[in-house]
């Protein structure tokens, strides 16, 4: 029975609680409600499995997290998205376009392949993944080449096809109310699953004359404004 | 270029390098192939077609008494089973440029004296290696990688020394009057003088080097042409030969030709290795990295294949290279069987010193660049983009793809550009027509632009959702169609 327990723990398919000094460092994902569920926040690194309807706000809600935790100009991988990637997105979500790699795949084998490589290269701090559908097999290598290069991977699935038994660090589900997105925690390395609660993600303006919401350039930061000390 | 006659220089002599290499490679064969037993390899000639000519023979071909310059047809009735191969010149040359490249790594001044031999200059290593002994202690161990048969021998003049290593001494001093002696015991038939005017020569009783000293220079001028004259005058030590030094190509080429032919790529990835880690001491030695090399597979019985391999960062080392190559070569199909294989390298980039520190950004950097490399090798150039954003209204348009990287100035300039807040995460290729019920969140927000440049667009944009919460991006054409352009992921 020793001997099954080793094998297993050799294998890296038991987690125990010794390891828990690995999640004491959470992410603030900049959501409080969510913050809360997941113990302050996403694991360091790992695999994060998000489910939902494909245009509901699900990267909106990871992206404040991946750039708080961005830094020595890592690269953020998006391989194989359904559609094409908004550059303005991107920047208005806080993303340098300098660090984006973005990889188109032939058949799921590349896309995998590709979210593999990038994750354990060290080079990417977040690793954005679209497929259909994902072993087992090959989620867990995908874990552990996040664990191993200190990435964030984010597999978004639709909620048909999937199977919700994946070894990763974290599951969700993410239905939209509304205004409210609705989030059910399916499963956490350090937690219980969490029913569902609901967490806002707006958006960043009303609509209306669109030249108000034209960001003007930063200012350079020598220039000092004239009336700064007024 | 012309130098003065107190230089010491030293003469290879490589007679049989033709020879040499064919043994080498029959010696490579037998040792691969160890069933077969070791016999007494055969009587072996190169065989001039044109002149008719024996060149090169082997010792088995010596016992036998086949000599040089003898007829095929004679050389053949002495021996029966005679290995004959036809001679090649550019063999010969190819040989003593790869050795004058090896050579140039411990020596400067190189000359290669076409076909069969390389002037070395001696005098200005000396002071390097301190003595003549030790600099041609040097030169010999790269000369004994190779088992050619080599003569050599030193002299002051280019032109003695070749004349004493052509008669087969081994002969290394720098003492003028030994020299000097030796040259007297030379013949006259090997010097470069033109075969008529020995004979002229020979006529007015000059027969050996000494009697070409006993006389005045003077004395031959109306009789030899102008081109033994000047031999003539190098010998004596009257005046100076002009040589052209040679020059390693700035361009790294290797053709290795393959003992057997592969057919699988698996098999071929560790004779690549090999080759690759000659490149890689070749670039080591120069201080130098590669970002791109190129592959050709020659194929037994169809076209060559080409290939080039890109690096996102230079490098040299050889297992880095096999680690790209690999990842190429999973897609690569061979229709037949790989009989050679040639890596080239065009051009080899400076390796500078490390400037930044250890622990900043550079190893992330060589992070991404290693992985860049990677999944472009096996995903393909195409696969694997870099974005931009252009400053235009039209949404299509903001977002452009390159497979190039982009360059600091570029980033700034992305910081700068000004941009609406709320945008879809995922732009549609091609719009399609909305045929969900939808409820409109926001808008509208007029787009129209274009006018311009002929790609005229007037849109009213909606925010909208659907029952599913999905939030969409849809718009209005003038004539009242509507739209589905994004969704805000």
């Amino acid at each position: 029975m020793k001997s099954l327990l080793h094998d297993l723990q050799k294998k890296q398919l038991v987690w125990t609680a010794a390891n828990l000094d690995q999640h004491k460092e959470r992410v603030a994902t900049g959501y409080k409600q969510l913050d809360d569920a997941l113990n302050g926040g996403f694991p360091q690194s790992g695999l994060i499995h998000i489910t939902s309807v494909m245009g509901c706000g699900e990267m909106r809600l990871v992206v404040p997290a991946i750039v708080s935790r961005q830094r020595e100009n890592r690269l953020y991988a998006f391989i194989a998205p359904p559609h094409l990637l908004n550059a303005e997105f991107l920047i208005a979500q806080g993303i340098e376009l300098e660090q984006v790699l973005f990889i188109q795949a032939d058949t799921p084998e590349q896309a995998f392949w590709s979210a593999e490589q990038c994750a354990k290269s060290g080079a990417c701090s977040a690793v954005f993944i679209w497929q259909a559908k994902l072993q087992q097999i090959q989620a867990k290598k995908l874990e552990l080449a996040a664990l191993k290069g200190d990435c964030l991977s984010f597999f978004f699935a639709d909620t048909k096809h999937q199977a919700d038994n994946l070894p990763v660090s974290l599951s969700l589900s993410i239905q939209r109310k509304n205004t409210q997105l609705e989030i059910c925690v399916n499963k956490q390395k350090v937690g219980w699953p969490i029913p569902a609660f609901s967490v806002k993600v707006p958006f960043k303006a009303k609509l209306g004359s669109p030249m108000r919401y034209r960001s003007k350039p930063k200012p350079a930061h020598n220039v000092i404004a004239f009336n700064a000390n007024s | 270029m012309q130098f003065d006659t107190s230089s010491l220089w030293i003469y290879l002599y490589l007679p049989n390098l033709q020879l040499n290499i064919q043994q080498a490679h029959a010696e490579q064969l037998s040792t691969v192939d160890k069933q077969r037993e070791i016999q007494e390899p055969p009587a072996q000639i190169i065989y001039h077609a044109k002149l008719n000519q024996v060149l090169q023979l082997n010792m088995q071909a010596q016992k036998l008494g086949i000599k040089k310059g003898m007829g095929l047809a004679s050389a053949s009735i002495i021996c029966s089973h005679l290995v004959v191969s036809e001679y090649k010149e550019t063999i010969a040359i190819q040989a003593l440029q790869e050795l004058a490249n090896q050579l140039y790594l411990v020596t400067s001044d190189i000359v290669i004296d076409e076909p069969c031999g390389l002037f070395l200059r001696a005098q200005n290593m000396l002071r390097l290696y301190g003595s003549l002994a030790q600099y041609w202690q040097v030169i010999m161990e790269v000369i004994s990688k190779q088992s050619y048969d080599v003569y050599y021998a030193s002299a002051y003049s280019v032109n003695v020394a070749k004349l004493i290593a052509k008669h087969q001494q081994h002969y290394i001093v720098d003492d003028k009057k030994l020299i000097q002696k030796k040259l007297q015991q030379c013949s006259l038939l090997l010097t470069d003088i033109d075969k008529k005017d020995i004979e002229k020569l020979q006529r007015i009783g000059i027969k050996s080097i000494a009697d070409l000293f006993e006389q005045p220079l003077s004395a031959f001028a109306s009789r030899v042409s102008k081109f033994s004259l000047q031999i003539m005058s190098e010998l004596r030590g009257e005046s100076a030969a002009k040589l052209r030094f040679y020059q390693p190509p700035q361009r790294y080429e290797h053709y290795l030709e393959l003992l057997y032919d592969i057919e699988l790529t698996a098999r071929l990835l560790p004779v690549i290795g090999k080759c690759l880690d000659a490149l890689e001491a070749y670039l080591l030695v120069r201080n130098g990295l590669a970002l791109s090399i190129h592959i050709t597979l020659f194929q037994r019985e169809h076209e060559p294949i080409m290939q080039v391999i890109n690096s996102a960062l230079p490098i040299y080392k050889s297992a880095h290279w096999l680690d790209i190559i690999a990842l190429r070569f999973e897609h690569l199909a061979l229709s037949s069987g790989v009989y050679g294989i040639t890596i080239e390298c065009e051009k080899i980039e400076q390796a500078d010193g490390c400037e930044s520190d250890f622990f900043s950004e550079k190893s992330t950097h060589v992070a991404a660049m290693t992985l860049l490399s990677r999944l472009k090798a096996k995903l393909g150039e195409q696969q694997v983009k870099r974005m931009q954003y252009d400053d235009d209204y039209r949404p299509e348009r903001c977002t452009q793809l390159s497979t190039k990287n982009i360059n600091k100035q570029q980033k700034n300039n992305d910081l700068n550009k000004s941009h609406f807040l709320d945008r879809p995460g995922f732009l549609l290729r091609v719009p399609i027509p909305l045929n969900t019920k939808v409820n409109i969140i926001d808008g509208p927000e007029r787009i129209a632009s274009g006018w311009w440049d002929n790609q005229e667009v007037q849109r009213d944009y909606f925010l909208a959702q659907s029952h599913q919460g999905q939030q969409m991006w849809i718009f209005r054409t003038i004539d009242d169609n509507w739209f589905v352009h994004g969704y805000f992921i």
